[in-house]
């Protein structure tokens, strides 16, 4: 008898320990964040426009016929940062003079003139001008130029000719790029596509 | 244990440093290139000298008192031209209005700053124009010329009488008056 009870309280003891054991437990939660990291963005994008007689700013036509020496012509060229970061933004202009088929003679391309804006671009020694300030998402930059001049003194030689302006615009990160657009690097090639 | 340490710090240090210096790089961007064309007007011209004496040079004439001499010179203003002031100066011997009288055509006007120069406004159009020099396309030999003054003439006494068309043309554009654009010509002459 005294066996069984021994045993008895044995099983009792051992089965309290193990639901002791066995049901231990926190209370607890469980919650997950997910973080996703992604790359930023730069993009811009080159705004050309034109102010029409009516004084009405509108989209440019590429193509203009039978300008005479003296023409002055409403050309405002400026570009957008079309992306989520601020960039460093430069500007080349390539001007060609083509002479009519058969005349003889060597253009001189200073005849076809812009008015630069100097207040808000710098000219750098490698022929590109380069936006003073950094600019940030969604915003435009003050004009390059507005307007394309043709000399008075552009003789018979340049008639039927065609002037061809090439524009091209470049931007690179702002962030830890240098303190100002000319400490700038990574630029793109001129020649990249 | 402290060997395996080692090596995992170096590894770390190993791969922090290729990554340091071997693939820096910017986000940048760049346009198409915007391509902007602009063709140069042009103003052209033709002079021709018309009609001359049968078995003779197109510009030798025949002096007959009372006589009208048929001559048609002519400038036109080539297709594709751009609106122009259109001259046409007039040169002659100081002796031609002692045997030859003639008018300019209608729609000549004379411009004053300069002797003997006539000028028109033309609107630049699809075809070519032309426009006569002379009214009636014709001169007159005065009907008072005396035989003494023929014979002089004949026998190179005195100067041939000679009258010489010169056409020319300047842009409209930016010239505000025929006075300004005959002044781009001088230059223009200027040797």
């Amino acid at each position: 008898m005294k066996k069984k009870t021994i045993i008895a309280l044995g099983t009792l003891l051992f089965c309290a320990f193990t639901g002791v054991y066995g049901s231990y437990a926190y209370f607890t939660a469980e919650e997950e964040t997910v973080n996703i990291i992604t790359a930023g963005n730069l993009k811009i994008a080159l705004a050309e426009t034109v102010v029409a007689e009516d004084g009405c700013q509108l989209e440019t036509a590429v193509l203009l016929n039978e300008v005479m020496p003296g023409k002055r012509i409403s050309r405002i060229v400026q570009v957008e940062n079309t992306g989520d970061n601020p960039a460093y933004v430069r500007i080349c202009v390539d001007k060609n003079i083509s002479l009519a088929k058969g005349v003889a003679g060597q253009p001189d391309p200073d005849l076809v003139r812009y008015n630069l804006n100097t207040e808000y671009w710098i000219e750098g020694d490698d022929g590109y001008y380069y936006y003073r300030a950094s600019l940030g998402a969604g915003e435009l930059t003050e004009p390059l130029f507005e307007e394309i001049m043709f000399d008075g003194a552009m003789g018979n030689m340049y008639q039927n000719s065609v002037v061809e302006f090439g524009i091209r615009a470049q931007a690179t990160q702002v962030a830890h790029n240098g303190e100002n657009v000319m400490e700038a690097r990574g630029w793109p090639d001129k020649d990249a596509q | 244990m402290k060997k395996r340490i080692i090596i995992f710090v170096v590894a770390v240090l190993a791969l922090t440093g290729a990554l340091t210096g071997g693939t820096l790089a910017y986000f940048t961007d760049m346009t198409d290139t915007s391509a902007d064309t602009f063709t140069v007007g042009k103003v052209d011209i033709e002079l021709t000298e018309g009609r001359g004496a049968e078995g003779g040079s197109a510009r030798e004439f025949q002096m007959v008192p009372g006589n009208e001499i048929r001559r048609d010179p002519a400038v036109t203003v080539l297709k594709g031209s751009q609106d122009c002031w259109l001259f046409v100066k007039f040169e002659k011997t100081d002796n031609l209005k002692e045997f030859i009288e003639y008018e300019a055509a209608e729609g000549w006007q004379r411009l004053f700053s300069e002797d003997g120069v006539y000028y028109r406004l033309v609107t630049a159009a699809d075809e070519e124009k032309t426009f006569e020099v002379l009214k009636d396309s014709c001169f007159f030999v005065r009907a008072d010329i005396t035989e003494e003054q023929m014979d002089e003439i004949a026998d190179r006494k005195a100067e041939v009488p000679a009258l010489t068309f010169t056409a020319y043309a300047v842009q409209k554009a930016y010239m505000d008056s025929a006075e300004t654009a005959w002044s781009q010509i001088g230059s223009a002459l200027e040797p």
